[in-house]
């Protein structure tokens, strides 16, 4: 057999095995999705709020600073779904990818060393969790079980995607989505004033996710280079 | 000389040698596992051929099989084993000392293809 040829294959497995994982890069424009809806109905309600309770030339910032809000049941459940949907939607989107040429795996640093790459992001998932749930018990101990349950929950399941996850972009894209969403959980202190913080964290989050969107685009444009590149092979002689 | 060679052919690894089977291990050596829908695409093998191909290198302990499920769907997955790496890089060294020079050139090896595209520019 060419030698040439054989190259070629191995060179299209391996870049295939690359550009596959995370939706092939789909994934990160659902996260990004995700995270700029639920970015968008929290600054909806802190207008709606400020039109409906801020006084005279009370500025929009100065509203959430000075008033406590705490985000309506609507907006806790959707912080608290967004986590589980990501992660199914990552991978439905994924199956999707695999259905049409399969998969395969080239990542065997993770299984050299399983602990360092992967556990990263889900134990900073679940170390926040814990510390923004103990200042939540802090501040009103009857009335943090809702915020308190929610954030174990999206922590318990950090674990999950961290187990499951195939590479650092889906990793990034999950922890991305999963912090703003706990600090919105937090904001259920009735005393707290947390609107202009999260606002703010929603923000910088919004920013990880369009370089992470960056990286996305440039993964899936790798796939389609691979994709026709499969397309393009001769067959092995029978 | 010819001896040596004569005799490097005869110790060919025959499970290697044949193209389907030697595409299958390389395609396998690029990655931890490959399923079979990748390597039908990426071998353009038919699915009975990669099937028997498979299960040979398998019985030879060159391949390890893993079958699973995506969702209701049926998935089988190859992984090449620690023998099937050694034999193609031993089958690779032993082309290469059978062609030295080509080997030098670009490490081809040759298939009834190769040899009838090498007859046919011989005869123009």
């Amino acid at each position: 057999m060419d030698g040439e040829r054989l190259e070629q294959m191995k060179d299209v497995t391996r870049r295939y095995g690359r550009y596959r994982p995370c939706g092939a890069g789909l994934g990160v424009l659902w996260g990004g999705l995700l995270l700029g809806t639920l970015g968008v109905l929290m600054l909806q309600w802190t207008r709606n709020e400020y039109t409906a309770r801020a006084v005279e030339s009370q500025t929009f910032w100065r509203f959430l600073r000075d008033t406590p809000l705490m985000p309506p049941a609507w907006l806790q459940l959707a912080a608290l779904a967004s986590p589980f949907i990501a992660w199914l939607g990552l991978l439905t989107i994924q199956q999707g990818v695999d259905r049409q040429f399969g998969a395969v795996t080239v990542d065997s640093a993770s299984r050299e060393c399983p602990r360092r790459p992967r556990w990263v992001m889900p134990s900073f998932v679940v170390l926040l969790a814990c510390l923004l749930s103990a200042a939540l018990i802090w501040a009103d101990r009857a009335a943090a079980a809702r915020g308190v349950a929610a954030m174990l929950a999206i922590a318990a399941w950090a674990l999950v995607w961290g187990r499951r996850s195939q590479d650092q972009l889906t990793l990034l894209v999950m922890f991305a989505v999963s912090v703003p969403s706990m600090y919105l959980m937090a904001a259920t202190d009735p005393q707290g004033h947390f609107a202009a913080g999260n606002l703010i964290i929603f923000g910088s989050y919004f920013v990880l996710m369009m370089w992470l969107l960056l990286q996305g685009v440039l993964r899936f444009a790798g796939f389609l280079k691979v994709r026709a590149d499969l397309a393009g092979m001769q067959p092995v002689d029978e | 000389m010819k001896e040596v060679s004569l005799k490097s052919i005869l110790d060919l690894d025959r499970m290697v040698h044949e193209p389907a089977r030697l595409a299958i291990l390389t395609v396998l050596s690029a990655a931890e596992g490959v399923e079979f829908l990748f390597l039908l695409k990426v071998t353009g093998l038919s699915k009975g051929n990669l099937s028997v191909q498979a299960q040979r290198l398998e019985a030879a302990g060159y391949l390890q099989t893993t079958k699973g499920f995506r969702g209701r769907i049926p998935v089988t997955s190859f992984a090449i084993t620690p023998e099937g790496k050694k034999a193609l890089v031993a089958y690779h060294a032993q082309m290469r000392a059978l062609l030295p020079e080509s080997g030098e050139r670009d490490g081809r090896t040759h298939t009834k293809a190769s040899r009838s595209k090498n007859r046919g520019s011989a005869g123009k």
